[in-house]
């Protein structure tokens, strides 16, 4: 009797461990997730890019960890690589950005004093907040010191609502810049104002956070010039 | 006749609602405004020259958006919202190539001191 009770408990644990020795000689691989992750701390890891890629690198983040729980929790693999995808090309994203942003700044040569942040919006609303308030009065300072330079200040919305109505917010958007900073006493002439509504998102409008991203103004600096950029009709 | 029909219609409108909720239920719809957004993204990249610059990326992009209306046909609606989300990210990487590439170009010009930059700077009628 005491025998015949051995055996099958032996045999449990003969399985179990067959089943731990399974899972110590295959490590978890997905070759997407193992990439993304590779190129986010590539990108992150660079001071630039954790700079001015910051915005598209929290998006990556974001989707790495769940590309890693959907593979932590055996979800299907083709769960895990979309968002090991989504993170792989938002580091990309952030890497080209700064890539910009420094080609930029080195081609205006105003180093510190003025960055060409963009100017983030309200749904719907074309008045600026606190910050790029602050962006404008130092574009205007920028203007002021070097009047051989002008500049194209362009707008943009996120995808909400139509092209139409779009195109027309994202002309108030550049329209109030250039207002503001001929208030401060730039020539009209000097500033090239346009739109172009929701094309050229810098983030998905898949969520909230991203269309903020898109809801923005850019300004273009122009290269030292007696005749500009500001030369080109403004169209409003 | 008549007041016979009248006796059932109400079970009749019953099993129709019944029938076109179970339809509903087995094909969910389609990821209609992912393929909207991933469209739009393609459409900007062209615009600012991705088909010159970065064409690479912008073609993975189109092709995704291909891949997503082809499991739309196939009513395989997870996976169209998968490939238009991965689309519409892939056209933004490739406009942001595009306008890093011309970015360098002005710096290139910059560091030359070419005045034909005024005509890379200038904003897109």
């Amino acid at each position: 009797m005491k025998y015949l009770g051995t055996p099958p408990m032996s045999g449990i644990l003969a399985v179990a461990g067959l089943a731990l020795a399974a899972c110590a000689s295959q490590p978890p691989q997905n070759a997407a997730l193992n990439q993304a992750r590779t190129s986010y701390s590539a990108a992150s890891g660079n001071s630039d890019t954790a700079r001015y890629g910051a915005y598209p690198l929290a998006e990556a983040q974001e989707n790495l960890v769940t590309a890693q729980q959907a593979w932590s929790n055996n979800e299907p693999a083709g769960k895990v690589t979309h968002y090991a995808n989504l993170a792989q090309t938002q580091s990309n994203i952030a890497e080209a950005i700064a890539k910009r942003r420094m080609a930029q700044a080195e081609s205006v040569n105003i180093g510190a004093e003025v960055t060409l942040g963009d100017m983030l919006f309200k749904t719907g609303k074309a008045d600026l907040n606190a910050r790029g308030q602050g962006e404008v009065g130092k574009l205007a300072s920028f203007l002021k010191n070097n009047p051989d330079r002008n500049i194209a200040v362009v707008g943009y919305t996120d995808s909400t609502g139509s092209r139409k109505v779009n195109t027309k917010l994202s002309e108030q958007r550049a329209a109030t810049v250039k207002s503001v900073l001929v208030s401060q006493g730039i020539p009209a002439d000097r500033i090239a104002a346009s739109g172009r509504g929701e094309d050229n998102p810098v983030a998905s409008n898949n969520t909230a956070k991203g269309r903020q991203q898109n809801r923005r103004v850019v300004v273009d600096i122009g290269s030292p010039t007696t005749t500009g950029v500001g030369s080109s009709t403004p169209t409003q | 006749m008549r007041s016979r029909f009248s006796k059932w219609w109400p079970a009749l409108l019953a099993i129709v609602a019944s029938a076109a909720a179970l339809a509903a239920c087995q094909t969910p719809p389609p990821p209609t405004a992912q393929l909207n957004r991933a469209q739009t993204a393609i459409l900007g990249a062209q615009q600012d020259g991705a088909q010159q610059i970065s064409p690479t990326q912008l073609q993975i992009a189109q092709s995704k958006l291909s891949s997503a209306q082809a499991a739309v046909a196939q009513k395989d609606m997870e996976q169209a919202k998968y490939l238009a989300e991965e689309s519409e990210m892939d056209a933004i990487y490739a406009n942001q190539l595009a306008l890093t590439q011309k970015a360098e170009n002005v710096q290139t010009a910059v560091q030359r001191n070419q005045p034909a930059l005024e005509k890379a700077m200038k904003p897109k009628p």
